[in-house]
């Protein structure tokens, strides 16, 4: 069966489509609401509430634009809304902002690791990065998104970085050490 | 061998493939959500559709317009309570905002009913917008710079917030609330000035973590959820995870009532008297002036009702009711042909069974009475029972007066009767004898309802009923004689079930 006719099945409310539909995207889909929530079980929740809309919506969806990009916008979308409202209010200066590169090999840190400390990211600051770092918007839209100003993005963004490179580097710092 | 890079290319590239497959139990969830949704669009229509034009009758018929037409004052009752709550959510919101970011606490207040509230308590809130600005540059010019510069203080707060759970933070809710109403006082009596105040408290914090005065402890419980460097998403997530999740099962849990509670179910069971009105007769117009004493039987069955709105509700259902009743005086004659074998006095009516052709009956008013001694009139004098039994299956509207723990409704409809039982006795000095049954009973007939009904609530989802019941029969019989309008009223009893 195309995709097509997946979405086609779905829009007809079939149980076995849907089941389908979900077998193809949910991994995919469950990553990103790992990347963009606090932690496995709000991500979870997120993935759950997104599929709802998913095959509530699977009727306006009208085959503009890759289906998979449709459910990511709605998988972030729902976790924004999660999150709406619990943004931080520290504005930093931009003059403080650090160098932003790291040096350090793809192998010295795992994926779960990077995946704990964005989790672990104050909810704005993880919705700007992943936005941004990841999922390739422009300030632009994520000032949109978010209905913020771009220069709360930006600061947010620098931030997130900032926290991000610190906790990389103890970490590092830590298995040097107890490689000595 | 490692080279510097962008940390964000370092993310991306390890998070490019990134997959994981979810828990098998969200698939299941996702599913009964589903489920859910489609059931109640797919029962609902039909439903709607079948009962529309029933109902539309029925409240004709029992002129319930007027009471509709109040039932809506059922709704701005809610809403009017719904804008309360809010009203104490946008309190504490206007405090809270930048203390707490609670989801469902900014959720409601970005409802439009808050605005409309914002006129309402606009004292209040001018109040309180006053002390939260004082409250907001405090924090974010003094307090919290401080703070964040001194790693000691962070620490203790931390240490402090680490217990946290959702007993803590709603404590600290409801401290912050007094906090708030401390507050107002002090701008009322305008004693102190809202800067001193919270200069005051403020200082207190930041020198004197530990000191046990109660504007520094609320100054404190404010404080510290607000300040992101502390990071207490990080300390309270599990706390916050389990009230966001609290609230949403609990806020599921109330979809599900709405739905769910719709249905009732009730059991019932009720004696029945049966009786006429005027003065007439089923069986012989012979018997119009006879007296008739009816009979009390049981009617037993069940129902369902479906709540249309909170107060309007639409039943029905099935129950076995029998209906009796005897004319008195009559004469009943075996084997005397000769005496006034008349036409006039065929029961035409009952068809009689083989051996009963025999049997005459004649109304003692057909007679002289002094030309028969006492000694055998008492023999010879015995009564016609009939004895009737219908499956009925109403169709009623129920309409609730009061919704305290002791109901008061209104109910009235229709209903079918099915005939299933149809014979007719002959009663003589304490003997029963079956002589056959009526013709004139239509296999289907109709009764007009009238009730009240008062129930008892037990718990939640049990109540005991009691329901007076008038029912009038439409056409249950043909070819009556004189003034036969036949009813039976019942007071029916049970409990019924909310789902």
């Amino acid at each position: 069966m195309s995709l097509d006719q997946l979405i086609q099945k779905c829009k007809q409310n079939d149980t076995k489509a849907q089941s389908e539909l979900y077998k193809l995207y949910s991994s995919k889909l469950f990553a990103l609401c790992l990347k963009y929530c606090r932690n496995r079980v709000e991500a979870e929740d997120n993935l759950q509430d997104s599929f709802v809309t998913v095959f509530k919506k699977i009727s306006q969806y009208k085959y503009k634009g890759s289906f998979e990009g449709w459910l990511k916008r709605i998988t972030i979308n729902t976790a924004l809304q999660r999150y709406r409202n619990k943004g931080v209010f520290e504005i930093i200066n931009e003059e403080h902002i650090e160098d932003t590169s790291i040096d350090i090999d793809n192998d010295e840190v795992s994926l779960d690791f990077l995946l704990a400390i964005i989790q672990k990211l104050p909810d704005r600051y993880r919705m700007v990065f992943n936005l941004y770092a990841l999922d390739g918007y422009s300030h632009k839209e994520i000032a949109a998104m978010l209905d913020i100003t771009t220069g709360t993005t930006k600061s947010n963004l620098a931030r997130a970085r900032m926290i991000l490179k610190d906790k990389i580097i103890t970490y590092k710092a830590s298995l040097n050490s107890q490689l000595l | 061998m490692s080279d510097k890079k962008h940390i964000d290319r370092l993310f991306r590239e390890k998070l490019k493939d990134f997959e994981q497959s979810p828990d098998e139990v969200v698939w299941k969830n996702i599913k009964s959500k589903l489920h859910l949704e489609n059931k109640k669009e797919r029962k609902l229509i039909p439903f709607w559709f079948r009962l529309t034009a029933v109902a539309a009758v029925l409240l004709l018929f029992l002129g319930l317009d007027g009471y509709i037409f109040n039932k809506s004052s059922g709704v701005p009752n809610k809403q009017v309570s719904v804008e309360l709550n809010n009203s104490v959510n946008d309190t504490i919101q206007n405090t809270e905002k930048l203390i707490l970011q609670d989801p469902i606490l900014s959720k409601k207040s970005s409802n439009n009913d808050v605005s409309k509230l914002t006129a309402t308590h606009n004292d209040n809130k001018q109040q309180l917008n006053t002390s939260k600005k004082t409250l907001s540059t405090e924090k974010n010019n003094t307090v919290e710079t401080q703070l964040y510069r001194d790693p000691s203080i962070v620490a203790a707060q931390q240490s402090n917030a680490s217990p946290s759970n959702n007993h803590e933070i709603k404590d600290k809710l409801t401290s912050s609330i007094e906090v708030n109403s401390a507050i107002k006082n002090e701008i009322n009596a305008g004693d102190i000035t809202i800067k001193e105040f919270f200069n005051g408290s403020s200082k207190k914090v930041v020198n004197e973590n530990n000191s046990s005065d109660f504007l520094n402890n609320s100054l404190d419980t404010i404080l510290e959820p607000d300040n992101p460097l502390i990071d207490l998403n990080e300390v309270t997530d599990e706390a916050i995870v389990e009230t966001t999740l609290g609230e949403e099962t609990s806020e599921d849990k109330k979809k599900k009532k709405e739905i769910l509670n719709r249905w009732k179910i009730a059991p019932s069971i009720a004696p029945v008297y049966f009786n006429t009105l005027g003065t007439g007769s089923s069986i012989h117009e012979q018997f119009n002036k006879n007296a008739k004493t009816g009979d009390v039987n049981i009617s037993y069955g069940v129902r369902g009702s479906y709540a249309l709105n909170t107060r309007l509700s639409i039943r029905s259902g099935v129950s076995r009711v029998t209906l009796g009743y005897s004319t008195d005086d009559v004469f009943v004659l075996n084997n005397v042909t000769a005496t006034p074998a008349d036409d006039r006095f065929l029961l035409r009516n009952v068809a009689l069974k083989e051996e009963c052709k025999d049997i005459s009956f004649i109304s003692v008013e057909e007679f002289n009475f002094a030309q028969i001694p006492s000694v055998i009139s008492n023999q010879i004098i015995g009564s016609i029972d009939q004895k009737l039994g219908f499956i009925e299956i109403p169709v009623e509207l129920e309409y609730e007066l009061s919704r305290e723990k002791l109901g008061l409704r209104v109910l009235g409809g229709f209903s079918a009767l099915f005939l299933n039982e149809n014979e007719v006795y002959s009663s003589l000095d304490g003997q029963t004898l079956l002589i056959g049954s009526a013709t004139n009973i239509n296999k289907t007939s109709f009764t007009a309802n009238f009730g009240v009904g008062m129930d008892f609530r037990l718990s939640e989802k049990i109540k005991l009923n009691l329901e007076p019941t008038f029912k009038y029969q439409i056409n249950t019989f043909n070819n009556t004689s004189g003034e036969f309008k036949p009813y039976f009223i019942g007071i029916y009893s049970g409990f019924s079930y909310k789902f």
